[in-house]
């Protein structure tokens, strides 16, 4: 098979000139099933589809820039998602919202588009609202949560793989100083919780809220029955919310 | 969005598979159309998204305000117990309602290794898989592609084949079932109206009765309207057909993850092992200004930066020079890169090669399928020893260095000298390699040769040859290997059981019907994955059912016999194919359409470029 024009590095003077922005999506409903790699292979093919010139990398293996300071996890909704793009031409914020909301599937919406402030670095913590439907009272769950959170240790398994022998095992720790309970209601079917967990970009640690339910989920012998999270807020260091 | 449904994705490997909702995916409001149809292909999402017949049906079918088309894939292992477990239902991506609710539930058949995830299918969307147990009218179970050439052991669990190409027929069918739906007809009634469009083939209205030695007998209609033979579809204008202006793009990554647009049908070669090349005939193609504005519309519609060019051999086309230079200019402009499978780059000229220089060096195919002149001849692969070498010195010099050989093992007539002809022109390619200046070609040459073993096929001049035993392949690939002198060359075949499986369901009759319950029962799923093959058990069904594989598979046919396929009428003659068989046996090639029409049987009406 013949690939016309793939990979191929192209004799061609620098393009330096670009246009950065920062888009904050939401991703709800079919679309919170995408994986953080499926969704930038979705948000470059939303770009061709509207016709914005997306401004590739100048090295030796060009690729889009766009950018996901943090990821989401799979199954996790939110409506405050920042990506970064940098465009070859200059759009203005209300134009580059709308043509892409004219061909983003399902449940993908950009609800702003700004100059970019923080730094990807400065991410620290994320806000989540959870919902749990259990085969218990909801007044137990909560009770039994907050004890959970309470203890001198929060225990969650961590899934851990030998870079060397490729072996996968799941090793205890401890990660009660990277939670911060900000309120837990129990409602008729349902507990609500708000939890703070930290959340900071790149090599540092970073905690999903997902094993965290499920270490208190088999502590208590509680099975959930559905289970719905949204992420509220994101967090820099400063305490204020990236933006 | 079921609220069970989406608890039960959260636990499940890749659900972006199961939910729909990709750009490009259609929904409609249900109580506004009056036919729903599940266009399900019996293979994984992976699979089956890449399959371009579905997104040409689904894109016609939706195209029409009062048909809504969904699309259905077989769950991998992991989520088809989870659904099970939990009492869902086989869904459509689109609405996610069940499909048993639907009018119609269609399936393409691409390969005999899914005739299992057919019957798994159905049994998952709570129906039961024997055509007589599903008395009421809907849904009625149809099914189409080039298994369908051969249905009869998918005879008892069809209600509908639908022979040939399906852009007309399948509205057509659609049509007539709008129109009879309101006065509530039975499902017999429905099928006898049915069976009257031509390609439309009612399994049940046929009934085969058998000779003491086991072949058939007869095939005789058992119902007025049903015809005696019933004849393949196909689209007389090529150029016009409906084409689709956008595709479901994929969240996750699929097989073939890019736009792809059809620019010709059939085949003017006639390479007697190859059953595409007679059932898709006659070789029809589209003007180069469709092709461009259809390449142009699906880039921008789905957002793909790749476009492939699909067909059974692109260099035929008439116009193949005009139709790159105007597709390279489009690509080039806009950063798509362009792929060309099945190329033969003997017959460009230099001003288009001067124009895609700029190809990504992988590797070069090629599939001269026998190893000497001789046994080419006999399959009618027009390929020379000096075309491939030729081909390969332009590439080495353009710096490729891997080069991928395709052969078949089993073939008719061969011999061990045909065996050791494989070793020998991989050898001569190794040589040519290191005879090029080494200023010019790359450091080291890897040659990977890959065998599978010659599966007869129905509709082809081979249909009435054996395939070779097991114990002859094994014979075969141990010469082979040690005919092979280089360690320049690497060798690997095809599982042997899943050749000698597809042999028994490609030549297959009704009685395999039992068969494919029965493994079925046992667990084969999937078989179309190594990982899930399991070949014991399809021997245990066979045994079980008193199915004789060699019967199937490693008997030849005389010409007088009757086929279990005779009724249905390919447009190929067999006494075409008859005389194709002779000529083989004589090592005589028979010239392409290109050169002169063969006398195979298909009329000029059909609209053929080479045809009257």
């Amino acid at each position: 098979m013949f690939i016309v024009g793939k990979n191929v590095p192209k004799n061609q003077s620098l393009v330096l000139t670009r246009y950065i922005y920062r888009l904050t999506y939401c991703k709800k409903g079919r679309a919170k099933f995408i994986s953080h790699l499926d969704l930038m292979r979705t948000m470059q093919r939303a770009f061709k589809r509207a016709k914005l010139p997306v401004w590739y990398t100048q090295g030796f293996n060009p690729h889009p820039y766009i950018m996901f300071p943090l990821a989401l996890a799979l199954g996790t909704e939110s409506e405050i998602e920042p990506m970064d793009i940098a465009l070859l031409e200059k759009y203005s914020f209300d134009e580059l919202k709308n043509r892409l909301n004219e061909v983003l599937p399902e449940g993908l919406k950009i609800m702003a588009v700004a100059e970019p402030v923080c730094e990807h670095t400065d991410v620290l913590k994320s806000e989540y609202v959870i919902e749990i439907e259990t085969d218990k009272s909801p007044e137990d769950v909560k009770n039994s949560f907050v004890e959970f959170l309470n203890g001198e240790t929060v225990e969650i398994s961590k899934r851990t793989r030998d870079k060397r022998t490729k072996k996968v095992s799941f090793k205890n720790i401890d990660v009660k100083e990277h939670i911060e309970l900000l309120g837990i209601e129990a409602l008729n079917d349902v507990v609500k919780l708000e939890l703070r967990l930290s959340t900071s970009a790149g090599n540092t640690f970073n905690l999903n809220f997902a094993p965290v339910i499920d270490a208190f989920s088999e502590k208590y012998s509680i099975g959930i029955t559905h289970i719905s999270a949204n992420r509220t807020k994101i967090l820099c260091k400063n305490g204020e919310i990236f933006s | 969005m079921d609220k069970k449904l989406e608890h039960l994705l959260l636990n499940t490997q890749k659900p972006a598979r199961y939910i729909g909702g990709e750009a490009g995916s259609i929904v409609k409001d249900k109580n506004k159309v009056d036919v729903r149809f599940a266009f399900c292909f019996p293979d994984t999402y992976d699979v089956g998204m890449s399959h371009l017949g579905m997104k040409i049906l689904y894109g016609l079918t939706n195209n029409r305000e009062n048909f809504w088309c969904e699309r259905v894939f077989t769950p991998e292992k992991d989520f088809e117990k989870t659904m099970r477990d939990n009492g869902i239902l086989l869904y459509g991506l689109e609405s996610l309602d069940p499909i048993k609710d639907f009018d119609f539930i269609g399936f393409t058949l691409q390969y005999e290794l899914s005739y299992t995830n057919v019957l798994n299918m159905l049994d998952l969307a709570g129906l039961p898989v024997y055509a007589k147990d599903r008395k009421d009218l809907m849904p009625i179970v149809v099914a189409g592609g080039p298994c369908a050439c051969n249905p009869e052991p998918l005879a008892d669990f069809i209600d509908i084949f639908i022979l040939g190409e399906g852009e007309e027929v399948n509205i057509e069918l659609m049509d007539l079932y709008a129109k009879m739906k309101p006065s509530n007809p039975t499902k017999t009634e429905f099928l006898r109206e049915a069976c009257k469009i031509e390609g439309i083939y009612v399994p049940a209205f046929y009934d085969v009765s058998y000779n003491e030695n086991g072949t058939i007998n007869s095939v005789k209609p058992n119902v007025e309207d049903a015809p005696e033979k019933i004849q393949k579809r196909i689209i007389r204008d090529f150029d016009k057909v409906y084409y689709p202006d956008n595709f479901v793009v994929p969240f996750t990554s699929i097989v073939h993850d890019r736009a792809v647009v059809e620019v010709l049908r059939g085949c003017i070669r006639g390479c007697r092992f190859c059953q595409a090349g007679f059932i898709y005939r006659p070789f029809r193609e589209k003007n180069v200004d469709t092709i461009t504005n259809q390449t142009k519309c699906l880039c921008e519609q789905t957002g793909y930066e790749e476009v492939s060019l699909s067909s059974l051999s692109t260099s035929d086309h008439t116009k193949i020079n005009e139709m790159l230079n105007s597709l390279v200019d489009y690509t080039d402009k806009e950063n798509i890169s362009l792929s060309l499978p099945s190329l033969r780059i003997d017959n460009f000229s230099d001003e288009l090669l001067e124009k895609i220089q700029r190809v990504r060096k992988s590797g070069l195919t090629f599939a001269p399928e026998a190893g000497t002149q001789r046994l080419r001849d006999v399959i009618n692969k027009n390929i020379t020893e000096e075309e491939i070498m030729e081909t390969c010195r332009m590439a080495f010099e353009g710096g490729y260095s891997n080069v991928k050989l395709y052969f078949m093992l089993g073939l008719p007539t061969e011999t061990m000298e045909d065996i050791e002809g494989i070793a020998q022109l991989s050898q001569r390619i190794v040589d040519l390699f290191y005879s090029i200046d080494k200023e010019k070609r790359g450091n080291s040459i890897q040659i990977s040769i890959s065998t599978a073993t010659f599966v007869p096929k129905p509709f082809t001049p081979f249909e009435f040859e054996p395939q070779a035993t097991r114990e002859e392949i094994d014979a075969k690939q141990k010469h082979l290997l040690e005919s092979l002198t280089t360690r320049k060359v690497r060798c690997s075949w095809h599982n042997q059981n899943v050749s000698i499986l597809e042999a028994v369901l490609a030549r297959g009759d009704r009685r395999l019907g039992k068969a494919i319950y029965t493994a079925w029962k046992k667990g084969c799923i999937l078989d179309s994955w190594d990982e899930h093959f399991r070949y014991d058990l399809w021997e245990e069904a066979f045994k079980e059912c008193e199915v004789d594989t060699t019967f199937y598979a490693n008997r030849k046919r005389e010409f007088d016999e009757v086929m279990p396929w005779d009724h249905l009428d390919y447009m190929v003659s067999k006494k075409f194919l008859e005389r194709e068989n002779i000529k083989a046996h004589n090592a005589e090639t028979t010239r392409n359409c290109k050169e002169g029409c063969s006398g195979c049987g298909v009329k000029k009406e059909c609209g053929g470029v080479y045809c009257g």
